[in-house]
């Protein structure tokens, strides 16, 4: 089995730095940063920036970061998602040291040449956009998060032109997100005084202190709205309820049971936590809209009838063990969660609008 | 091919030596002034032959601002061309603004063909 320490430390400066140790050969560098839509004062801004990420430093071009990480045998990515910009590298243990330095000079010392932003990162981006909204089922999640949130998490995660955005407004937001206190080092598969020691030597130690971003208190939410969206393609059907931070464990029990074989329901269940606030989704897909309007009437009629949620509790507790094991998020204690009933909720219909429900039909 | 990154090389190890300065200094001047493009509205770096991908690459670069002059004092020339005239006096390039306003962008781009060129070609 896996050995393994699971260690924390805040040593030094700022910078909230996890590792845990693997006996395998892979490690993974993840540099989170409370930088993602959410707190971007544009839309697609977070985006913009995310892509804009591994390329030109003042050290060493695009390509040569590239081309060393692929003879190291290593791996980059940077994602955005609504409340960080994550920046990660799969390497081989032994080149940790490379990595660090790495992710720090991205952090440190991009250099935005303006001829980045037309050459590849607007083209990159605008590629994501576009594959993104062509899935009605992003579509239908953007729209649930616009509607529920408004503002803030209810911002469109891509980049898509409307809010025009200037190279001086992504170097300002590199500026303000990119400090000790917003980010957060996580690894695995090396060793904690390693990695504290190389990072408190590379240029994370010379970042801004700064402040975090990160959400402080819930945001407003808003119920009973619905929306409705022209699209050709498959047709889908979504339900969403803000969840308070209380309610989380009731939620994560519901979505187990809803995407288990205990439901007899042709729905798909998602819930979105974020640090302050929930989203949870039951989310009908097909390429027959009258299908997606039996099915999404079927689920609201079943859930606002009340569902007894305690056969779903062990297989919740296992896979919200199973996450933290992999993902690092924190598991919630599900033994108090008893039944639901629906309330008042977020409706959204995307393709074939002409065979798809009202909200005041479900 | 001399590339440009060695042509700016070649010129400053020029400047550099006080010989050599004081030789080629003075023919640039007599070069520019027989050459005339400056009494036809154009800078030095319009002169530069353009279809080859680095310079296009360099050129898709200019500001906006910088690619319009181009573009317009490229059409001034032409005009001089076809009816063989020159601008009157107070229009021609003074020296001053004959600046190399795509040099930079040209060594940049070069830098990378160079870059790129050595990393394919890596031994390890």
């Amino acid at each position: 089995m896996l050995s393994r320490r699971f260690a924390s430390s805040t040593r030094g400066f700022a910078t909230k730095v996890t590792a845990k140790e693997f006996s395998g050969k892979v490690s993974t560098l993840t540099v989170k940063v409370n930088a993602g839509s959410s707190v971007a004062s544009k839309d697609g801004l977070a985006h913009l920036l995310s892509r804009f990420n591994f390329h030109n430093t003042t050290p060493r071009s695009a390509l040569r970061l590239t081309r060393e990480s692929e003879l190291l045998g290593g791996q980059f990515e940077s994602k955005v998602d609504r409340e960080s910009i994550t920046l990660s590298a799969k390497f081989l243990a032994e080149s940790l040291p490379y990595y660090v330095n790495a992710l720090g000079d991205v952090l440190k010392s991009t250099s935005f040449r303006p001829h980045e932003l037309p050459e590849s990162v607007l083209p990159a981006a605008k590629v994501d956009a576009a594959s993104a909204n062509a899935c009605p089922v992003f579509k239908a999640d953007e729209l649930l998060h616009a509607l529920t949130f408004r503002s803030g998490l209810g911002a469109p995660l891509y980049y898509d032109g409307v809010q025009k955005i200037s190279l001086e407004d992504i170097k300002e937001y590199a500026a303000k997100v990119y400090t000790q206190s917003n980010i957060e080092i996580i690894a695995t598969g090396v060793n904690q005084a390693d990695l504290t020691k190389f990072i408190s030597d590379s240029v994370f130690a010379q970042l801004p202190a700064g402040e975090s971003l990160a959400a402080k208190a819930a945001p407003k939410t808003f119920e009973g709205a619905e929306t409705r969206f022209r699209s050709a393609g498959q047709s889908v059907a979504g339900v969403a309820v803000p969840v308070k931070a209380a309610d989380y464990a009731t939620y994560q029990v519901l979505t187990s049971y809803l995407n288990s074989a205990l439901s007899t329901l042709n729905v798909e269940a998602k819930f979105s936590q974020y640090s302050q606030v929930g989203l949870f989704t039951i989310i009908a897909k097909s390429s027959d809209a009258t299908a997606v309007a039996a099915d999404i009437k079927a689920a609201v009629a079943q859930l606002k009838a009340g569902l007894d949620l305690s056969a779903a509790k062990a297989l919740a507790a296992t896979e919200l063990a199973l996450a933290e094991e992999t993902t690092g998020v924190k598991a919630v204690d599900v033994a108090a969660v008893k039944d639901f009933k629906l309330g008042k909720f977020n409706y959204v219909a995307v393709g074939d609008v002409n065979n798809l429900p009202f909200a005041d039909e479900l | 091919m001399a590339t440009h990154t060695s042509i700016v090389k070649a010129g400053d190890f020029i400047l550099r030596t006080p010989l050599l300065r004081s030789i080629f200094v003075p023919t640039s001047h007599f070069f520019i002034k027989q050459a005339g493009y400056r009494e036809i509205g154009l800078k030095l770096d319009d002169l530069i032959f353009d279809e080859t991908p680095v310079v296009q690459k360099a050129l898709s670069r200019l500001p906006a601002k910088e690619s319009y002059a181009r573009n317009f004092r490229t059409l001034t020339a032409a005009q001089c061309a076809i009816t063989h005239h020159l601008l009157p006096k107070e229009q021609w390039v003074k020296a001053e603004e004959d600046t190399p306003y795509l040099l930079p962008y040209l060594l940049e781009v070069e830098a990378e063909v160079a870059e790129r060129e050595a990393l394919d070609n890596i031994t390890v």
